[in-house]
């Protein structure tokens, strides 16, 4: 009689039990998931998201500006001297009119997967010769990236250029 | 005034992130009326699938089997008229009260707001304090005290929400029903097993955590509601006539210089949408009403008039004449009339015997007999929709035709459909270039009755 009432309670109790179990083998799913995490991918998480995703916008917004503002550029680089020094040119094109009154432009040079050579620079303007820049830069050959940056008192544009230099 | 806060949401910060509201309690005059409401309507939710009405729960939204019950009149998957003008008023309904009252619903209730600050914000006040000591807890680091509150609060929440999920797919799996598969293995009924845990996540997503970003991002109505109202629309408002310039008084400054607004932030302390009311009509705003219990506490304190955040039209807290009889008051009242009335005609003369004649697809056109007559394979469609068996009955008044049906009259269970074959003799003679139209009349004992004109085939000679 006995286990028959206790039977009977344990089946009426059986939906509440499942949902608890449920929950519960999802938190120890949680967890390991997460230890997992922790311990082989502490990079997976992200402590910034919004900053990054915000500097990215910015990025974005640069290059879109250069479109917009319908800049050209024209990068040429010459030959290396003995100690890796390249004298770097920068001609910026631009289709709008008026011209815009650049306060400043800047070059960042990298290259994939090694960051000891990485280097910014702000490029010097030649003078009566609009829109050209130029800048001694230590570059080995390679690829290298270049990202110009146009300062302007509308805003900034960001131009990228890949070079392989011999 | 500054009119920076509409660059943002209240809830985001200038990173983007999400940022938390702890809205204080203050229980004011309107705060008690709101609690009986919500009480009432969480009592009427609950106890609803239990409560029956003519032998069937009163409202049971049987969507397997295609039938709908409410409070004993059953409604079928082909009542379609009777949804349209259901929803139709509805629609109508939420105008026009929009219109007169602003956003009356989601203040007092919308079952976001119900559920949130009467059942689930409670539980978490009960356990991790009031708005201070709650922001103060996650915050800290954890430890014992923190996980135990934590664990303890969503334990509970999850518990009301299994009661809020287990009775809400009562109203469509059957309370009775839903209790026998409680009693057995979820693997017997995996579907709705996994819709309460399904349901019981969502609760615990939108409860314990979405919360007032539903209100803000997502809820269809805050986005349309601003069309449905104007300046006489009722409203939760501040009355910036009144309480600007706000402030308290410097040292050797007259209080006459200033509004009543002593600037003391209670009301946008106690806001669940974490805004500020004194910036205006806000699409945030859900008319909950906390800022007029919050500021009116403060104004008794400090002997003043209440009211400097009240229930108001835009115009009279302008100081302008308020109009509760506007054209759009009457138009949307007119319709709404119009679809209760249609629905409550539909209702009064609804008939519960519903019968086609249908020529099947894979029949032949027409036989013919060996007495020389032609007979034409049809079956007769019948829906019985009452609570009663029912015998059909089919005639013709055209001469010299006979229908056979298997039983004549054919007897139908209450609340099925049957299909029966209705074979219709005739002779040649009366074909007209292979095609004879006839009426048929179909009746049942309750008094329905119903003509069908039918074209009958056979050979064109």
């Amino acid at each position: 009689m006995n286990n028959s009432s206790t039977l009977s309670k344990f089946q009426y109790y059986k939906w509440p039990l499942a949902i608890v179990l449920f929950f519960i083998c999802l938190a120890i799913f949680h967890s390991f998931l997460l230890m997992t995490a922790f311990s082989k991918h502490p990079d997976a998480v992200d402590q910034a998201p919004y900053e990054k995703g915000i500097a990215y916008q910015q990025v974005i917004d640069k290059i879109e500006n250069a479109y917009v503002w319908g800049l050209k550029t024209e990068i040429s680089i010459s030959s290396a001297d003995p100690d890796n020094q390249r004298e770097v040119s920068v001609n910026i094109l631009e289709t709008k009119t008026p011209k815009l009154s650049i306060d400043k432009v800047t070059i960042r040079s990298f290259r994939a997967n090694d960051s000891s050579l990485d280097q910014e620079k702000e490029l010097n303007s030649v003078v009566g010769d609009y829109g050209n820049y130029r800048q001694i830069l230590n570059l080995p050959k390679g690829l290298w990236i270049f990202e110009i940056t146009i300062v302007t008192p509308q805003g900034e544009a960001l131009v990228k250029k890949q070079k392989f230099l011999s | 005034m500054t009119d920076t806060f509409r660059d943002t949401l209240y809830t985001i910060d200038h990173s983007g992130r999400r940022k938390w509201v702890y809205p204080s309690l203050v229980r004011g005059r309107l705060y008690w009326p709101r609690f009986v409401v919500a009480y009432i309507l969480m009592l009427v939710y609950l106890v609803m699938p239990w409560i029956k009405v003519a032998g069937q729960q009163a409202i049971f939204l049987n969507i397997v089997n295609r039938r709908f019950v409410f409070f004993g009149v059953e409604f079928w998957a082909t009542d379609t008229f009777y949804l349209f003008l259901v929803l139709g008023g509805l629609a109508i309904a939420l105008f026009f009260f929009t219109s007169l009252f602003g956003r009356l619903w989601c203040g007092w209730a919308c079952p976001e707001t119900v559920f949130l600050e009467f059942l689930f914000r409670p539980i978490e006040r009960a356990i991790e304090g009031n708005s201070a000591q709650r922001l103060r807890l996650d915050q800290q680091p954890w430890n014992f005290t923190k996980i135990w509150k934590k664990l303890l609060k969503h334990g509970l929440c999850a518990f009301f929400a299994w009661i809020l999920a287990s009775t809400f797919l009562a109203y469509f799996i059957g309370a009775e029903t839903l209790i026998q598969m409680m009693q057995g293995s979820p693997t017997d009924n995996l579907v709705p097993f996994s819709l309460t845990i399904i349901f019981m996540g969502l609760m615990g997503f939108q409860f314990g955590w979405f919360r007032e970003q539903f209100c803000t991002v997502l809820c269809p109505y805050a986005r349309f509601q601003s069309v449905l109202m104007d300046s006489n629309s009722l409203v939760v408002g501040y009355d910036s006539v009144r309480g600007e310039p706000r402030g308290k008084a410097k040292k050797g400054q007259s209080d006459q210089e200033l509004g009543d607004c002593v600037d003391c932030g209670l009301c946008v302390r106690v806001c669940p949408t974490g805004i500020d009311i004194r910036n205006g009509m806000q699409l945030e705003c859900i008319n909950c009403t906390a800022c007029i219990d919050a500021c009116d506490s403060i104004m008794q304190k400090l002997g003043r008039p209440l009211g400097l955040i009240r229930y108001d039209t835009e115009n009279g807290l302008n100081g302008e004449r308020r109009r509760i009889l506007r054209p759009r008051v009457f138009i949307y009242g007119f319709i709404l009339i119009a679809f209760l009335t249609a629905f409550a005609f539909k209702l009064n003369n609804r008939v519960l015997s519903e019968t086609q004649i249908i020529r099947g697809a894979r029949d032949v056109p027409y036989s013919a007999l060996a007495n020389g007559q032609i007979t034409n394979h049809l079956h007769l469609k019948i829906s019985n929709k009452s609570k009663q068996l029912r015998h059909y009955s089919v005639s013709t008044s055209e001469p010299g035709i006979s229908l056979l049906v298997p039983n004549s009259p054919y007897p139908v269970e209450p609340g099925l459909i049957v299909t029966t074959p209705l074979f219709v003799n005739f002779d040649k003679s009366k074909l007209n270039a292979g095609k004879l139209k006839i009426v048929i009349k179909i009746s049942d004992d309750s008094g329905y009755s119903e003509l069908r004109e039918v074209t009958l085939l056979g050979p064109d000679e």
